[in-house]
Order: structure tokens, then C-alpha cells, then sequence
């Protein structure tokens, strides 16, 4: 699946859509001063593209990455009905969506979306962007 | 240098016995470990320290060595600890900065402290099992018999040391009456039971922590995963202040100068107490202390060179996938080097005895003196005719380095109600000679389905992770992928049934592996980037 499209060309393509920047297997989507969006694949969930919102990314230390990680811990309610997934706390394969929440500077709050359309570069990249759009309505929903 | 023994009353009035070592007069930083293996060991260590203006506080837990009380693996670690801890903030000779030597057991007896008390300012880590996946299970949901039963009679009050022989211990069963120890029945009793291992789960503990972290992992270490999860959780915590550092060492060898393992010198031996000295002398000694250089370093084995980075997994991978196809190829399904896949057997079978299991032969594995285990990259002999399905690549004509979890997809069957299977990737020399890279085991039942009508249970996609690694195929050597079900003692042996630990049955299974055109029996290495920078 994953591992049979090119998955630079993918994350290139979305990020010359959606006007961000490809570095190390990852795009970014800047919103302003470092705070932004991310899109890159994660082995541990083969079938899955993981989609953050992270802010002062890359930055090692931000306490207002470590403010946010707290805020969503409150708002797991929030975040699962408007997510419509389960908050997890560890990888998973066995449901279609699920938000992790963490203050990792590279993808911070993080949903894992498990797609279908591995055999088309064209398909998945759309699938990617779309789920990528939802995200990001329902980021700013949440705050 | 000053030493002093203390006997230090815990809550309940049980006494733990405790050295402490200083530089000289006055109040010094202080270096913990809490061991239940004889605090005395570590005292070899102690000069280092020292020297480096440290003070070191050994100590034996609860019902081992000198201290009083019983053992329990890791119940009474966060009491134990906190008031040890406690006592020491009244001793003027303490200056209320703490490091923790936390290695494998040593950690679980102080990752309390490090999650819960602001004296703590520096850790190194090593194996620390900080949950039933990375130190009882593997991956798979195998029992690791390899080192949980001699670490069982290492830590028993009751130690059978001297019965101990390979293979005849690993091999009685049932697996329960191995070892008069009540822990051991309690754990195999309670395998299932999640309720059970809740109390041993340190992961709450290890996600509070916010002094620095400098994590040591060998690649031959059966607690790699313990290694690298610790870190991946401390970034997902938003703990800036980590280091990595992963090399070819067992999981006894991160503390040796030795540079060669298995037959095979990799040029350079562990930077452990180097590195250990260095980073508590630094946030112990230096209040405004900030770190410099990359937070991950990683060796990598046969180009014996070190890569940097500062993320984990590698920010420079990408992952490419290996076809296994029932003509016994090992086929590159995508990159330059890549050809299409051929066709062959639509299935093919092995056999799989419990009496005769495939043996253990190096591999990330414990080397306790009995257990006639060897760690590292270990020649292998050749599989049993119908025991074992390989895979063979052609020659490589260029080097490709691994760098990282290794996972592999398969589509299996079997005609018992559960049973394993096991991969190995090995490396084929050119001169014909084979050895072990990483290896997996995955647990499938299937005694909640119906047989068809061929008396068999349908076939079934598994994933199995073998692992992480840092391995450099050379020019000319192949990759070979060895499909069986067993891989003993380093996992209890399936018994073709759900249970492995009470029975002594051990029926015969005949397993399979399914082909079609989706090539859906893979391996999938994360490869090194070696190309033009962005």
C-alpha cells in the first residue's frame, strides 16, 4: 500500500497545492510565526498519513506547544466530538481515525487518517488534502 | 574519599541497606542507583565519579542483597524510592541535586523519583522496562523466555543457579513447574490479565518526566524498544533536553569496552561511562547548563561509521518494500534496483513441531552466563527441509543501510487453533555465510473462527515488527528473509494452542504462507537516504 506509491512525490505535490515547504518526509504548513500544519507518513501505521498542528515548529523548547498539549487534554470531550475519532494514547491499526495529542515539535496534535487509495498517487494526494482541510477546520474549531 | 553504610527505615519499618561514597567534606550532587542486584557491583564504578567532584548513593531495593523485606518486581519501588529520598534531604552532606543511573531493572527502581521529585536534574537511561511490551512480551505478544525465566531465578530468594542448564531448563515443560518461584507462576498465570500488569506499567511515570534524558540502546539489546519508545514519549511531551545514542551492544554490553561482538569487530566500543560522566557532571555541577551537538547518534553496523540527527526515527529514511514470492524471491518492489516481482506457488507449507523448535542463534538476546545465548549478528545454519520458508534476494550492486524498525506484512494460514510465526532477515556474505540482522515473532490464534472445509483456518494478514537496527548491507551480499514458527529459547515456543505455559501437549501444526498478484508478503526496511540534500 504506502509503500508502493512514491511517497515524496505525494508530499511534494500537497505541499505545492497547498502552498507549504518539503523537508525530511514532512510538509509544512506555516499559518504565521512558526505555528502551522504538517503532513508526513508514519511507519508504525502503515495504511495512515499523519496530519498535525503544531505551534513554533521545530523549535525544541515552547512552552505554548506544552499549553496546547494541556489544552487539548482538557478538551478531549471537544476534540473526539468534533473529530468525530477516539483520543489514543498510543499508535493504532485497528480504527480508521484517531487524534493523538503530544507536544512534539515536529507534529504536535496529530490525527492519523487510514486511507484507501494507496494505488493512486493522483486519488491519495486529493484524500490527503481533503482529510488536511478537515483538520484544520476542526483545529480552529477547538481553539 | 569518604564511604559511609547506612540502613535506612522505609515507611514500614523495613531497613534498606545503602552506601554512600563522597568526593570529601561538605555537600555534594549525588548519583543514585537502586539495584536489586548487589549494590557492591557498583562500586567499581564509584571512583569515576568521584573524581569528577560526584557522590554516588548505592543502594539494594527491598528483599535483595543486604535489605530487609520481600521482593516484588517494581510494587514497591515509588514508596521505597521517595523515602530513601526523603531520608537523604536531611543529610547535610546532600546538596539537592540528584542524578539517576536508570539501567533496565535500576530504572524501574527510580523512575519515580525522576517523574515525581524536582531534585532529580540529570538521567541516563538504559533498557528500562517500562511496560509488559518492552520487558515481558515482545512485539508480538510472545513471552520472552530467554531472559524473564533466568532473571525469575537471578532475582529469586530461592536461586537455582547451579540447576540451570541450557537447553534442558528451557525446554521442560509444562513451562510453569520450570521454576519454583511464585512470582514466575503469578506472572504466567496472569499473561492475559491486563489489570495484572497495570501495576508494573511505568509509562505515567516516564511521560512526567522533565529533567534531561541521555537514553543509551544497543542494537543487540532485547530492551531496544524500551530505549527508543522512552524517547519518542518524551518528545511527544515536549521534553527538548534528550540525547540518543544507539550502538552494536548487547544488552550487557552498553557498559563494556569491548568492540567486537559475535565474531564481528565494529571498530569501536561502548561510549557509556564517558558519556554517563559527562552529562551528570554537566547538569549536576552546572546549574544554567544547556546541551549542544546532535541529540541522536546512531552507529551503524558493517560501515562502522556513526550517522547524526536529531529525531527519531531518522529524519533522512525512506521506506522501501521487499516482495517474498512463492517462487522464493525477495524482490524489490520500488527504487532504482527494483524488478517485477515473479510468480511461483500460490502457497506453500511447513511444518511446525513444538518438540523440535528452530534454535535461538544470536540475535538481540541476553547473555546470562547459563542460558548459552549469544548476542549479536551469529552465523546461521540452514533451516530443516519443510520447517522453515525462504526468501532470497539477488546480489545487492550498491550498499543500502537500515536504519530503523523493520516491519514485515505476511499472509498465513495454519491448521492449528494458535500458533506463531517467525521471521528472520539475515545477510548473506559473499562467501556463502549467513547472519542474523534482526529478528520477529507474531502470535496468531485463530479459536475464535471456523475451520473451512479443507480443516484449515483461513488464511489471514499479519504485521510483525522485527525491530529497529543500523545495518550497512555491503555491495554484493543478499538479504534473505527465513519464515518459520519458532525461535527458542529467546520466545516460550507456541504450543499450537493458546496456552503455552500450563499444557504439555504439543500437537503438530502444518502453516502456510498465501501468494496472488498483490505481492502482499513484504519486508519493509527503512533505508538511509544517501541523496542530494533539499
Amino acid at each position: 500500500m504506502i509503500y508502493l506509491v512514491n511517497q515524496e512525490k505525494v508530499l511534494r505535490s500537497i505541499a505545492e497545492r497547498l502552498a507549504g515547504e518539503y523537508s525530511d518526509q514532512r510538509v509544512f504548513i506555516d499559518e504565521g510565526n512558526g505555528d502551522g500544519f504538517t503532513v508526513d507518513f508514519t511507519p508504525t501505521v502503515p495504511d495512515g498519513v499523519r496530519i498535525g498542528y503544531v505551534l513554533d515548529y521545530g523549535e525544541k523548547q515552547s512552552i505554548r506547544r506544552k499549553e496546547l498539549q494541556q489544552f487539548f487534554k482538557v478538551k478531549r470531550d471537544m476534540v473526539e466530538e468534533i473529530l468525530a475519532c477516539p483520543v489514543y494514547f498510543k499508535e493504532s491499526t485497528d480504527v480508521k481515525r484517531y487524534v493523538k495529542v503530544t507536544a512534539d515539535r515536529r507534529f504536535g496534535v496529530y490525527q492519523i487518517v487510514r486511507l484507501n487509495s494507496w494505488k493512486d498517487e493522483e486519488e491519495l494526494v486529493n484524500d490527503i488534502v481533503l482529510a488536511l482541510e478537515e483538520y484544520m477546520e476542526a483545529i480552529l474549531q477547538i481553539r | 574519599m569518604i564511604k559511609r553504610e547506612y540502613g535506612i527505615a522505609m515507611r514500614d519499618g523495613i531497613e534498606l541497606k545503602s552506601l554512600v561514597f563522597l568526593p570529601g567534606e561538605g555537600s555534594h550532587p549525588l548519583v543514585m542507583v537502586r539495584t536489586p542486584y548487589g549494590k557492591e557491583q557498583f562500586e567499581a564504578y564509584t571512583g569515576l565519579f568521584l573524581q569528577a567532584g560526584l557522590g554516588v548513593f548505592l543502594q539494594d531495593v527491598r528483599g535483595t542483597g543486604a535489605s530487609a523485606g520481600e521482593f516484588t518486581p517494581i510494587v514497591n519501588e515509588e514508596n521505597d524510592s521517595l523515602d530513601t529520598l526523603a531520608w537523604l534531604k536531611e543529610q547535610e552532606w546532600y546538596n539537592g541535586r540528584l542524578g539517576l543511573l536508570a539501567l533496565s531493572y535500576l530504572g524501574s527502581a527510580t523512575l519515580a523519583l525522576a517523574a515525581l521529585s524536582d531534585d532529580v536534574k540529570a538521567v541516563v537511561a538504559s533498557s528500562v522496562p517500562y511496560e509488559i511490551n518492552n520487558g515481558v512480551l515482545g512485539d508480538g505478544n510472545v513471552f520472552m523466555l530467554h531472559h524473564t525465566l533466568p532473571w525469575h531465578i537471578l532475582t529469586s530468594k530461592d536461586k537455582k543457579m547451579v540447576d540451570f542448564s541450557w537447553p534442558d531448563t528451557y525446554k521442560q515443560l509444562p513451562l510453569v513447574d520450570v521454576l519454583d518461584d511464585p512470582n514466575w507462576e503469578t506472572w504466567l498465570k496472569n499473561m492475559d490479565n491486563e489489570e495484572f500488569w497495570e501495576q508494573f506499567n511505568l509509562e505515567g511515570y516516564v511521560r512526567k518526566i522533565e529533567a534531561p534524558v541521555l537514553h543509551f540502546g544497543g542494537w543487540w539489546d532485547f530492551l531496544l524498544s524500551s530505549v527508543t519508545g522512552m524517547y519518542r514519549i518524551l518528545e511527544e511531551e515536549g521534553n527538548y533536553r534528550q540525547k540518543l545514542i544507539l550502538g552494536p551492544w548487547s544488552h550487557n554490553g552498553i557498559l563494556g569496552n569491548a568492540t567486537e561482538l559475535a565474531g564481528i569487530d565494529y571498530g569501536s566500543s561502548s561510549p557509556f561511562l564517558e558519556e554517563t560522566l559527562a552529562w551528570f557532571s554537566n547538569w549536576l555541577k552546572e546549574v544554567n547548563y544547556e546541551m549542544e551537538g546532535p541529540e541522536v547518534k546512531a552507529f551503524l553496523m558493517n560501515s562502522n561509521e556513526w550517522v547524526e540527527g536529531n529525531a527519531w526515527p531518522h529524519e533522512k529514511l525512506v521506506n522501501i518494500a521487499w516482495a517474498m514470492t512463492g517462487a522464493g524471491e525477495l524482490n524489490l518492489l520500488q527504487g532504482p534496483q527494483a524488478f517485477p516481482p515473479s510468480s511461483g506457488a500460490a502457497e506453500t507449507f511447513f511444518e511446525y513441531d513444538p518438540k523440535h523448535p528452530a534454535k535461538t542463534q544470536g540475535g538481540a538476546v541476553w547473555e546470562f552466563p547459563a542460558g548459552g545465548l549469544e548476542p549479536g549478528s551469529v552465523e546461521q545454519d540452514k533451516a530443516k527441509p519443510g520447517r522453515a520458508l525462504i526468501y532470497t534476494s539477488v546480489p545487492l550492486a550498491q550498499e543500502i543501510t537500515i536504519l530503523g524498525e523493520i516491519v514485515v506484512q505476511l499472509v498465513v494460514s495454519t491448521d492449528a487453533p494458535a500458533t506463531d510465526f517467525a521471521v528472520k532477515l539475515i545477510d548473506i556474505y559473499p562467501d556463502g555465510s549467513r547472519r542474523l540482522v534482526k529478528d520477529g515473532i507474531r502470535e496468531v490464534c485463530f479459536n475464535h473462527l471456523e475451520k473451512e472445509p479443507d480443516d484449515r483456518y483461513p488464511a489471514t494478514r499479519i504485521s510483525l515488527s522485527l525491530g529497529e537496527t543500523g545495518y550497512t548491507y555491503k555491495v554484493g551480499h543478499r538479504l534473505q528473509v527465513e519464515v518459520g514458527s519458532s525461535n527458542f529459547p529467546k520466545y516460550a515456543r507456541s504450543l499450537n494452542q493458546p496456552d503455552r505455559f500450563f499444557s504439555e501437549e504439543t500437537p503438530v501444526a502444518l502453516n502456510a504462507m498465501h501468494f496472488d498478484a498483490s505481492f502482499a508478503n513484504r519486508i519493509i526496511t527503512p533505508l538511509l537516504f544517501q541523496g542530494e540534500e533539499d
